[in-house]
């Protein structure tokens, strides 16, 4: 990952997923630093990696290492990805069921 | 007066033995593991185990079925099937079942979520045949199903070397092992794996395994404001915590590879000790009972405590662009 596809000569360099759930490619990430994200959440708004099922769990480290390598900063001072809950997918109808039982006990 | 709650959320090694030590001490103590099964990891590992240091080696499931006995008769409560989707800071949890979303008030929440496999993304990573390394060894080792014959490990570790024998121990055959940077690795097929290449090499293959390291995964503590910092040797960001393992944020605890990926004796030491810490929080043990479950927990617990506290920054929502300390 540190000497990652981002090398225009390396073998299968613009085939790489750096999110595979929202099916965003390694250049779009780079893309998105060149123009200005500076941690994961900037990439994240600009990209959509990161909003798709796994909510970012699978594919944060690739883009923070992304960050760290174009804009030559270490790895340890790229800010994370913002964790909100559900930290999992859940079906509307659960909320929903939620709501009506507050009503219900208010 | 009802005896105060404490929330244990993860169902592994960890979770269990905070549970355990949280009910001993007197709190009326509900784990939630969002499985089916309780164990964690221990549901899925077919090589023994150690569970404490100094202690021989026991198989994964005498070591699981005994962490839940302990728990269990400690006078837990077990809830597996329950995902907790949410800690807030009010120390109120949203659990959903089969059944029905809730909200679970608890005085004290003790987070044993443990980790993830990290990524590593190369041409073709995203072709049916390849696995995440815990995907395969749950493939391989709970369900019983061998997904291929011809395997390729990526990754050099102890959990890459563990792979590989569980491989072995499926009837499959291991064709190529190692690692080499993203740009070297191509798989190829049609529909699904065909061929791994490594620089000139051309390894004939049905599975590929990315077996590089896992990372923690806290995401509940995260969401409800506990701070991150980046620690190499715990396989990246790991949560802020004390030497008692307590978080910032108030009554939250934090253990086992969800502070910091680590052996399963270090997930008991620790979930031991979040247990005791989380009961002298709401004052059912002594600081004496912390101390001692400090000391029982050794270098080990030490070093990873250092490890959270050397790290150069601490990230704390919201996160700003650039250096935010």
């Amino acid at each position: 990952m540190t000497e990652s596809p981002m090398d225009d000569n390396a073998p299968g360099a613009s085939r790489v997923l750096a999110c595979r759930c929202e099916e965003i490619l390694f250049e779009e990430v780079i893309a998105a630093v060149v123009a200005g994200a500076r941690n994961v959440d900037d990439v994240k708004r600009r990209t959509r990696a990161g909003m798709g099922a796994c909510q970012g769990i699978f594919c944060s480290p690739t883009i923070a290492a992304i960050v760290a390598q174009v804009t030559e900063t270490p790895i340890a001072l790229v800010a994370p990805m913002t964790t909100r809950p559900p930290t999992r997918p859940i079906p509307l109808e659960a909320l929903a069921a939620l709501a009506r039982d507050t009503e219900t006990n208010a | 007066m009802s005896p105060a709650r404490i929330a244990v959320v993860g169902g592994g090694p960890t979770g269990l033995s905070a549970a355990a030590v949280a009910a001993g001490a007197g709190a009326a103590v509900t784990l939630f593991d969002e499985r089916d099964d309780l164990g964690g990891q221990l549901c899925y590992r077919a090589q023994a185990v150690v569970t404490e240091a100094g202690s021989p080696a026991i198989r994964p499931d005498e070591a699981r079925t005994s962490l839940i006995a302990a728990a269990a008769s400690a006078g837990a409560e077990l809830r597996p099937g329950s995902l907790v989707t949410a800690a807030f800071s009010s120390r109120e949890l949203l659990v959903l079942d089969a059944e029905r979303v809730q909200r679970v008030r608890a005085d004290a929440v003790v987070v044993a979520t443990g980790s993830t496999d990290l990524p590593f993304p190369f041409a073709g990573s995203t072709l049916p045949g390849v696995f995440s390394a815990r995907g395969l060894q749950i493939l391989l080792n709970q369900w019983r199903v061998r997904p291929g014959k011809r395997f390729a490990i990526i990754g050099e570790s102890e959990a890459a070397d563990e792979l590989a024998v569980d491989v072995l121990l499926a009837g499959g055959e291991v064709v190529w092992s190692g690692i080499a940077p993203g740009p070297f690795l191509a798989a190829e097929g049609e529909g699904g794996v065909e061929v791994l290449r490594v620089g000139n090499e051309t390894h004939t293959v049905d599975v590929i395994a990315i077996a590089v390291g896992r990372q923690p995964d806290p995401a509940l503590a995260t969401a409800a404001g506990n701070p991150l910092a980046f620690a190499a040797a715990l396989g990246g960001l790991a949560p802020v915590l004390d030497g008692r393992l307590a978080s910032p944020v108030d009554r939250f605890f934090v253990a086992g590879d969800a502070a910091g990926v680590g052996s399963v004796a270090t997930a008991v030491a620790e979930g031991r000790l979040a247990g005791i810490s989380a009961a002298a929080s709401l004052e059912l043990a002594s600081e004496d009972d912390v101390l001692q479950a400090i000391e029982r927990g050794g270098e080990e617990l030490a070093w990873r405590v250092a490890q959270r506290e050397g790290a150069s920054e601490h990230f704390t929502p919201p996160y700003r662009s650039g250096v935010s300390r």
